[in-house]
């Protein structure tokens, strides 16, 4: 599968891009250039040309939420999140790229209290912290595409992404890297309903969110 | 009460500026002039400019936004999503709690209640669909909303579709089932000004602005109980026709 990679310069992409790459051909894109040893291009995400080429003989789209970019506006985080999505969606639906799997964050869900058992059935409650109110505007795009049957779309909320042998803990709603990659080969390859939320953390005793959902339907187990 | 309206020079601003200007301390704001004499101040703001909008806030009471941009996805999005994130945030920094808010329909009724559906009023969640005007419009409907779950931020979102002008003549495509006329969409900014907010069911309340009409599609009676909007029999030519025969 080839799979454009969004926020491409992010240590994330990068990461996830070289977890992804034994199995698949991956193309990264951001705004700004990366010295990478993957395809990359640099793109505004505007409504042009180069935002349908980003997508050319792609797969699927994996769209990474632009948190923590240094020297970001959060007028920039919310553009992006908003215009720089519905342009990419857009150019998606045009080159007949289906599958969408949108990291957000499990921000979203924070407002709740710590003992309630919150699943993907319950209401996102985003703060006004730009970076979860830019998660909550790309997912609402995205979920629009979806409701129109233009795209299949899978959206994993994620944890905190912590180093691989970090020590987790109950309160932290931590995500190791390895656990992240697993989840998004698995939801990029089950990618076919238009719409499907799932909440991943690591596995740890007392867990802040539960994973049933994806490890029931993705097979996401903890590694 | 000073009010400072964000976008009062465009389709609504002529119409509303009229029936605000006597009670209401007016700073009428927008990219271009307002060809219209009243006695407030008017001052050029691009609502997608944060700085512009946080100035233009300082010392108001309540804020109108009548700002609206519809086909170039550049603008579209400035204007529409990222206006309501720089008017949502001059709100917190300068203590303003009244907001008014304004969009198309399809801000929340979208094609998948619009073409299916009967009686939709406007409190459902949002399904703008992937329209331009209508989504990036929603998108800044979210933001608003999202404010005043964090915020002492009251939001009134009035939303319309089809305008029309009493003395205008039916054309060959029908008028949409959620018509008002230009005089009568603009009494009801006054309304919101003025309303009590506690008497508001929750700081983020939405209604349905347009006439009595008999089609049954979409529902104003939010609009009535709880502003008490009174529509006009103005613009029923639109879907009357003469029964006499020749």
């Amino acid at each position: 599968m080839r799979i454009l990679i969004t926020s491409g310069a992010s240590e994330l992409a990068q990461q996830l891009a070289t977890q992804l790459a034994p199995n698949h051909q991956v193309r990264l894109t951001d705004r700004s250039p990366a010295t990478t040893e993957f395809e990359f291009a640099v793109a505004a995400l505007g409504h042009d040309a180069s935002t349908r080429l980003l997508l050319q003989d792609c797969d699927a789209l994996l769209l990474l939420h632009q948190q923590g970019r240094t020297g970001e506006s959060e007028y920039d985080l919310i553009d992006m999140a908003t215009r720089g999505v519905y342009n990419l969606l857009h150019a998606a639906v045009e080159a007949g790229v289906r599958r969408v799997v949108c990291i957000s964050t499990l921000g979203l869900m924070d407002a709740y209290a710590p003992e309630m058992t919150v699943s993907e059935r319950w209401r996102p409650r985003p703060t006004t912290a730009p970076a979860v109110l830019a998660a909550y505007l790309t997912e609402a795009t995205c979920r629009e595409f979806a409701r129109e049957h233009k795209l299949d779309v899978t959206v994993l909320r994620i944890g905190t992404l912590v180093a691989d042998d970090a020590e987790l803990t109950p309160a932290g709603a931590n995500l190791r890297g390895q656990d992240l990659a697993h989840g998004v080969a698995l939801a990029l390859a089950a990618c076919t309903r238009p719409w499907v939320v799932y909440h991943l953390q690591s596995q740890v005793d007392g867990a802040r969110f539960s994973t049933a959902k994806a490890q029931e339907e993705l097979g996401y187990l903890h590694v | 009460m000073k009010v400072l309206i964000l976008g009062g020079a465009g389709m609504l601003g002529p119409h509303v500026v009229p029936q605000l200007d006597q009670d209401f301390d007016l700073v009428v704001t927008d990219i271009k002039p307002l060809e219209i004499d009243f006695r407030g101040e008017f001052r050029t703001v691009d609502v997608a400019n944060p700085q512009q909008v946080m100035d233009a806030a300082a010392g108001v009471d309540a804020i109108i936004n009548l700002s609206v941009l519809r086909h170039d996805r550049k603008l579209a999005f400035d204007v529409n999503t990222l206006g309501c994130y720089n008017m949502m945030q001059a709100a917190v920094a300068h203590g303003i709690k009244r907001i008014i808010n304004t969009g198309p329909h399809f801000t929340l009724a979208g094609p998948t209640f619009e073409y299916l559906d009967y009686d939709i009023s406007p409190d459902i969640p949002p399904q703008p669909g992937t329209n331009l005007y209508a989504l990036s419009k929603s998108l800044g409907y979210q933001i608003c909303k999202t404010f005043t779950e964090h915020h002492d931020i009251n939001v009134q979102t009035y939303l319309f579709y089809h305008f029309r002008a009493p003395d205008d003549q039916p054309g060959p495509r029908e008028t949409a089932p959620f018509s008002v006329s230009w005089y009568n969409s603009a009494e009801v900014f006054k309304l919101g000004l003025e309303i009590d907010l506690n008497q508001l069911a929750s700081a983020n309340e939405a209604f349905f602005v347009f006439t009595d009409m008999p089609h049954g599609r979409f529902s104003n009676k939010k609009a009535k109980r709880v502003l008490g909007w009174q529509p006009r029999n103005d613009i029923e030519h639109f879907w009357r026709r003469s029964t006499s025969v020749q």
